[in-house]
């Protein structure tokens, strides 16, 4: 009977505290778990064209690269930039086509997922990421291609 | 006879092993060949030298205790092997008189999961089942009202806001394989990459007029810019 009753106060307590766990979920952000992160973020700036082939300096996303943009085969490097930002901290890169990307490194949050808040061409978007993760953000014309970022974010240890 | 016959049989002119009349036959070419003398000299020479080297003399050297030796080091690293390879020794648990607490609790959720006590087994069973819809439940309602996010494999997430514009920052959660993301100009959006299955993911941002179409499959309510 005793066990019975020490079951029953378990199982109500596996009910009650998901619960009260999801009910508060909204959609803001996590609140940041970590003071005084750093963030190594590069990023990497590519002509993404409907022919030709990948750039020997991008072997190391050929594969990421062709899976996410069908219909693409040529990718060649346009540029480069490695950032070590702290929370709040922004940097600029001027692009071929001749916008401007802003990005900024929020902070890490109680996931574990590190903030990138993205600024280009009216674009603005903040990015939760794992740490060492990679994303792009792509669309924009360029030439006979588009342009297409690859972030790549990772806290620094 | 010509001089590369005569070279044939410098060997066995030397050492004597020739027909007399052959023989006489080297001789005889010998004594117009220049070349082929010194060639005999030569031969002459390297058999003088390993003559002297097969009769020469050399220290004595004791090998009596070799094989004995031999033998006793096999003996001693077998004997190493076999101590390297024996069981130090064997501890002993003592049991106790009576198991302690932790061991009853282990030993009462052994017997609940093996359906020992059935009626505990189905309330914990029914625990779990409830904790799993309380966590399908609280994901189907995740998304802010007015947003449809339908993540397909492959697919693209579809933001259907109605046309209206959003002027607040909501959150998108992407966690389908392969499914993209669209932001729209001048809003900002909160996105979650969990990229655990390692599918590449894509914030698409495209402008109508440049040439840049949406993949495949799309049709958002979201436009392009």
């Amino acid at each position: 009977m005793l066990k019975t009753l020490i079951t029953a106060a378990l199982t109500a307590g596996l009910l009650i505290a998901p619960g009260a766990a999801f009910a508060g979920t909204s959609a803001e952000p996590a609140a940041v778990r970590m003071a005084n992160a750093r963030a190594d973020i590069d990023v990497v700036v590519i002509h993404a064209t409907k022919d030709g082939e990948v750039d020997r300096a991008l072997a190391g996303l050929a594969k990421t690269l062709t899976r996410a943009f069908k219909g693409y085969s040529g990718f060649s490097k346009l540029d480069e930039s490695k950032a070590s930002l702290t929370e709040g901290d922004a940097h600029q890169l001027r692009l071929a086509n001749g916008r401007e990307l802003s990005y900024k490194f929020v902070g890490v949050d109680r996931d574990g997922f590190l903030q990138v808040h993205i600024e280009v061409d009216g674009l603005r978007s903040t990015v939760r990421v794992k740490d060492g993760g990679t994303f792009f953000q792509a669309g924009r014309g360029y030439k006979d291609g588009m342009i297409v970022l690859a972030f790549k974010a990772r806290l620094a240890r | 006879m010509n001089c590369n016959e005569v070279k044939t049989l410098l060997m066995p002119f030397h050492d004597g092993e020739l027909d007399p009349a052959v023989a006489a036959e080297v001789e005889t070419a010998l004594s117009g060949c220049p070349e082929c003398q010194v060639e005999l000299e030569e031969l002459s020479r390297l058999h003088t030298f390993a003559a002297d080297a097969f009769t020469a003399t050399v220290p004595e050297v004791d090998l009596s205790g070799v094989y004995d030796g031999v033998m006793a080091r096999i003996a001693a690293e077998d004997a190493a092997e076999a101590t390297s390879n024996a069981i130090e020794g064997v501890r002993v648990q003592r049991e106790d008189a009576a198991p302690g607490l932790i061991d009853r609790i282990g030993t009462w959720f052994s017997e609940l999961f093996r359906l020992q006590r059935p009626v505990t087994a189905f309330v914990a069973a029914a625990a779990v089942a409830a904790l799993v819809a309380g966590v399908w439940f609280s994901g189907s309602q995740s998304t802010s009202p007015g947003e449809r996010v339908d993540g397909g494999d492959p697919g693209i997430a579809k933001i259907d806001n109605n046309g209206k514009r959003r002027g607040r920052e909501g959150e998108v959660s992407v966690t389908s394989s392969r499914v993209e993301a669209i932001a729209d100009k001048g809003e900002v959006k909160v996105i979650t990459f969990d990229d655990s299955d390692d599918e590449p993911i894509v914030l698409w941002h495209v402008v109508e007029g440049e040439g840049v179409s949406m993949p495949n499959g799309s049709s958002n309510g979201t436009k392009g810019l």
